[in-house]
């Protein structure tokens, strides 16, 4: 291979002999390829600052509310501000509201009818949304976590029966809000959405209300409804990625 | 030279009940200049479009770009994209500026180049006084000129418009049909319209959609061809002007002030009245003409009417 690029090299060399090169321009030629190679550099951001771009600009309304909530669920337990009952209650509602929360940043996309014009972006809805369930799922659970942590220390509860108990609403709300999004009507009005996160987080408390419900007894059920909802949410964010896919829901009618 | 190349394109959307066939075994090229696409509402304009961008998948066919389908591309083929939806969201609590800033971000366009780009753009479209105003407080006009900007953030190779002079004023149409006459020089502009001017005015190729199908592609002069001794002027009372324009395909229909009489523009093969004179046909009267063909489903029953309807 080597013997027949130098073969090719000559035959070039040869033929080129009696062509005469205009040094300037071929000075300035060189000049105009250097500039564009330059100005391609340019246009394209790093990693870092692509993802700077994106946090900087993108929609954050429904993000401070997340945020909000998130701070809320830590300072009740770090504040030893409630008891321990009155905590399971409310870390149920929180911890709902905190899954509704994290559909509602994905779903904010559809209410703004921007779906259409990212589609055709470079970094499109599919990627924008797997983007938004990231920070948003991994701001709850560090909120989840901090609080379960917070609560075994200062109210003396068993760590890994807590963070159960308290996953369970936050995975079963994103179900319920995901299955609202995944309807037409659910990603057209913002407030079936909210409707329906209200609903999940009511739901959970009203089950916190119930005596014995925590006791070691119970786990198996608590057990049970999380790797239920986890199953569940997976499929859903399946089916979800492929109508993505098929583009008919980003589109604006 | 870069091509886009759409080939057996299908697009079927499947209800509960019914399937409706938006776009039919459409095949047809792109290179550079711009195309206008002219259609009737349903047509199957917007489909079309929309499965360019990639954002809708092609239920047959195959849409390549330099020879490589668009869905293996990904990214990289949108990075080569301008796109204008013809109704667009956007988040009402933005400023033009931050909006624009925001779809570069998405566009991956490294913040110093787009700090320069949405600085000129803005000045383009005559934004440049209104850059931090919010959105919501923006006229349909404006937010039309704020589409286009954003579409052109990126330099695009492949730049598609749906509607894009829908809701400017006399000015602003003009100002952007220079604008995007001047982009088709070196990149693929496809864009869709109903006003047959706009297309008429800048487009180097003219395809004419109907029923999800293209009837008609071509240039100008050879979309005219056909058409030529088809178009009548003639000038008649009030009450014939009623019994002609239910006979015949008017394409214009002008009230004299005070002469009772009333001046009309009509495509039709044969001579609708004998007053009227043959005139040179425009793009309006092609449409019109292409329209009425498809519309008795075969040329023969135009025909055998002797081109009324």
């Amino acid at each position: 291979m080597r013997k027949k690029y130098d073969d090719i090299k000559a035959l070039f060399e040869e033929n080129d002999r009696d062509v005469i090169i205009d040094t300037a321009r071929k000075q300035e030629a060189l000049q105009s390829v250097c500039t564009k190679n330059a100005s391609m550099k340019n246009t394209a951001g790093s990693r870092w600052q692509l993802v700077k771009g994106q946090l900087l600009y993108m929609n954050k309304n429904i993000l401070c509310f997340h945020l909000a909530a998130c701070m809320g669920m830590v300072l009740l337990v770090w504040t030893n501000w409630c008891d321990i009952q009155a905590w399971e209650q409310y870390s149920m509602i929180c911890s709902g509201v905190l899954g509704a929360l994290s559909v509602l940043e994905v779903g904010s996309m559809f209410f703004s009818g921007m779906t259409e014009l990212e589609a055709s972006c470079y970094f499109n809805v599919r990627q924008l949304t797997a983007f938004q369930m990231t920070y948003s799922g991994i701001l709850s659970l560090a909120a989840l976590l901090l609080s379960t942590v917070f609560a075994s220390i200062r109210l003396e509860r068993n760590i890994l029966m807590t963070g159960i108990y308290i996953l369970v609403p936050f995975v079963t709300t994103e179900c319920v809000c995901l299955a609202v999004m995944l309807t037409e009507i659910g990603r057209r009005n913002l407030l079936v959405l909210i409707a329906a996160g209200i609903f999940s987080a009511f739901f959970w408390s009203i089950l916190a209300s119930m005596p014995r419900l925590y006791e070691a007894s119970a786990l198996v059920f608590w057990i049970a409804a999380l790797v239920a909802g986890m199953g569940i949410f997976v499929l859903q964010m399946k089916w979800f990625f492929e109508i993505l896919d098929k583009g008919e829901i980003v589109c604006a009618d | 030279m870069c091509r886009l190349v759409l080939t057996g394109i299908e697009k079927i959307y499947k209800d509960k009940k019914q399937e409706k066939k938006a776009v039919q075994n459409l095949t047809v090229h792109f290179e550079h200049g711009v195309y206008g696409l002219l259609g009737e509402n349903g047509a199957g304009k917007t489909t079309l479009m929309r499965m360019i961008v990639g954002i809708l998948k092609p239920t047959q066919g195959q849409i390549t770009y330099d020879e490589v389908p668009i869905r293996q591309l990904g990214g990289a083929y949108r990075s080569l994209l301008g796109y204008l939806p013809q109704d667009f969201g956007y988040y009402k609590d933005f400023s033009a500026v931050r909006f624009l800033n925001y779809i570069a971000a998405l566009k991956a366009i490294a913040p110093q180049t787009a700090k320069e780009r949405i600085d000129r753009l803005l000045e383009t479209v005559g934004l440049a006084d209104a850059r931090n105003k919010k959105l919501k407080t923006f006229s349909g006009g404006m937010l039309r000129r704020i589409g286009i900007a954003q579409a052109l953030l990126n330099e695009p190779q492949i730049l598609i418009l749906d509607e894009p002079t829908a809701g400017l004023d006399p000015r602003e149409r003009v100002r952007f049909r220079n604008i995007i006459s001047a982009l088709g020089k070196d990149r693929i502009v496809i864009l869709s319209t109903h006003i047959v001017s706009d297309v008429e005015y800048i487009a180097d190729q003219i395809m004419i959609m109907k029923q999800g199908a293209l009837i008609k592609t071509g240039t100008q002069a050879k979309i005219l061809e056909p058409v030529a001794g088809c178009v009548w002027k003639c000038s008649v009372p009030e009450c014939e002007a009623e019994a002609l324009n239910a006979a015949y395909a008017v394409s214009n229909l002008r009230g004299g002030e005070h002469s009772g009489q009333v001046e009309l523009r009509i495509v039709s093969q044969e001579k609708p009245h004998s007053d009227a004179a043959a005139v040179e046909p425009v793009l309006e009267d092609a449409y019109l003409y292409y329209y009425l063909c498809e519309r008795s489903h075969h040329r023969g029953a135009w025909d055998q009417k002797g081109g009324t309807i």
